[in-house]
């Protein structure tokens, strides 16, 4: 009976140990999405707003990597969308990220040319979508300063015909409050 | 190969530096600038370049119609092509900017390609004094309405001007560049990308006023003025606006964007808009466009290896 209650006592300090090591880290630890950008396992996001009008950040979790790793995975996180239903997406959904790879402070990232032919067209739509992709790439992968688009393995002029994409661009972040 | 005759006819006559269809529509004898003083008030105009500490109006509009040829730009629901109506627009624009005593040149005239940098260059040898580039806008979502102005006030980083810089020289060097020619094309990629920076307050204040006699006109949405680096107006070595007229994305607007009276008004906002700047030109700002300095020669022309990469395009 003793050696049970001995048993039942250890028992409910392992609970009360697990318990309570469970509640001190739960707000303090990595939670999915939340952590700051540049970090493993979270990305700031650029998608476009409800009107259109600007860029506006979605933070996610994301698989940790090296820099292509997360440059891709930015990438292909933006291809999917944002999950705020209230944002646009900035890339066709079709879009598929070919190759990335980085050289000095340049992240070249090379898209599948339904990135320039799926996309509606438009100047701000078109610095939308250049600018979610400098910007989200720029914003999470350590030592990238600027962007190197590329449409099937080429520089293109421009996207859709109005906004220069032959050189590497550098993020940005007025695009938040809507303008250059 | 009607570009290629008309290519031919204006090298031969007009002697412009560039390929394509510009198109000078040119009233005879040089018309005033409406609001301007004629020849019996005192003021003899002039066809050499004047000086730059001589203001003077606005005497020749270029047009850009977005788009054209394998380019077809966005496209509507209902299938309108945005090349299609951005000829459209410009068509009337110019016949309403003649009939105001304007000369017009057209950066293409019909349905065919034109490179971007080349549309700038048709405006800069023909010696416009402002460029206004007319497009339809497009958005995913269907709801988002409305028209725009924008214009350039975007200086390439140093790091990104040096990208360009190293960019141009490689594609020279790697291609049949006679010796120490290749430093100029960067160089002269440089001026190009900066031209514009010189006439962003200008731009800026043209968009302004196009945008508020646009909403005079149309009334609806007015989505305001917006800046960007957009390639058509970045060489331009004068104030440089492009218009975004509305959403050929939202079924309202497509309708509205063929209407014929749309189109007048559009024009007539773009008339109104031009006869302001003008004055205000004359009121004793800056010349609308530099006439002289070593930087107008550099970025008369686009640099060569864009010409030559943009004729590869064609081919």
């Amino acid at each position: 009976m003793r050696r049970r209650l001995l048993l039942a006592a250890a028992l409910a300090a392992v609970v009360l140990a697990v318990l309570f090591l469970v509640l001190r880290k739960g707000p303090q630890g990595p939670v999915p999405g939340a952590g700051a950008p540049g970090t493993v396992g979270a990305a700031d996001l650029y998608f476009a707003d409800a009107e259109g009008r600007r860029l506006v950040i979605e933070r996610r979790a994301i698989s940790p990597g090296t820099a292509e790793e997360t440059a891709r995975a930015v990438a292909e996180e933006l291809i999917a969308g944002p999950h705020d239903p209230a944002l646009v997406p900035t890339l066709p959904p079709n879009a598929a990220v070919l190759a990335v790879f980085l050289q000095g402070d340049t992240a070249y990232l090379d898209f599948s040319a339904s990135l320039s032919g799926d996309h509606p067209g438009g100047s701000w739509s078109e610095a939308l979508t250049v600018y979610s992709i400098v910007n989200s790439i720029a914003a999470n992968v350590p030592g990238v300063a600027q962007v190197q688009i590329l449409l099937d393995g080429r520089e293109g002029e421009t996207l859709a015909g109005h906004i220069v994409l032959d050189r590497p661009l550098a993020p940005q972040m007025r695009l938040l409050d809507g303008d250059f | 190969m009607t570009r290629i005759v008309a290519f031919l006819l204006i090298s031969s006559s007009l002697v412009l530096p560039v390929a394509g269809g510009g198109r000078l529509l040119a009233a005879d004898p040089p018309p005033f600038a409406p609001g301007s003083p004629g020849p019996g008030e005192g003021v003899v105009p002039s066809p050499l370049p004047l000086p730059e500490t001589v203001s003077r109006g606005v005497r020749m509009v270029a047009i850009d119609p977005g788009h054209g040829g394998k380019e077809p730009g966005a496209v509507g629901k209902s299938g309108t092509l945005e090349k299609d109506l951005t000829m459209a627009l410009a068509n009337q624009a110019g016949r309403a900017l003649t009939a105001a005593g304007y000369r017009v040149v057209y950066t293409r005239e019909d349905d065919y390609f034109v490179g971007l940098r080349e549309r700038t260059a048709i405006a800069n040898a023909a010696g416009a004094d402002l460029l206004v580039s007319i497009h339809a806008n497009a958005s995913t979502r269907a709801d988002i309405n409305g028209y725009e102005t924008y214009y350039v006030s975007f200086a390439a980083s140093d790091a990104e001007a040096q990208a360009m810089a190293k960019k141009e020289n490689s594609s020279l060097e790697a291609s049949r560049a006679p010796a120490g020619a290749s430093t100029v094309t960067g160089l002269e990629a440089i001026l190009w990308d900066m031209a514009q920076t010189e006439f962003a307050n200008q731009s800026g204040e043209f968009a302004a006023r196009l945008q508020k006699k646009l909403f005079a006109a149309v009334g609806g949405h007015s989505r305001g003025t917006r800046q960007a680096p957009l390639i058509v107006l970045l060489g331009a070595r004068m104030p440089a606006v492009l218009v975004e007229a509305g959403f050929i994305s939202n079924a309202e607007e497509e309708l509205r964007l063929r209407n014929q009276e749309f189109a007048g008004k559009f024009a007539r906002a773009l008339v109104q808009a031009v006869n302001e700047v003008s004055q205000a030109l004359m009121a004793g700002c800056a010349p609308a466009r530099a006439s002289t300095g070593a930087g107008a020669a550099v970025a008369a022309v686009p640099p060569a290896g864009e010409t030559a990469r943009e004729e590869a395009v064609r081919q």
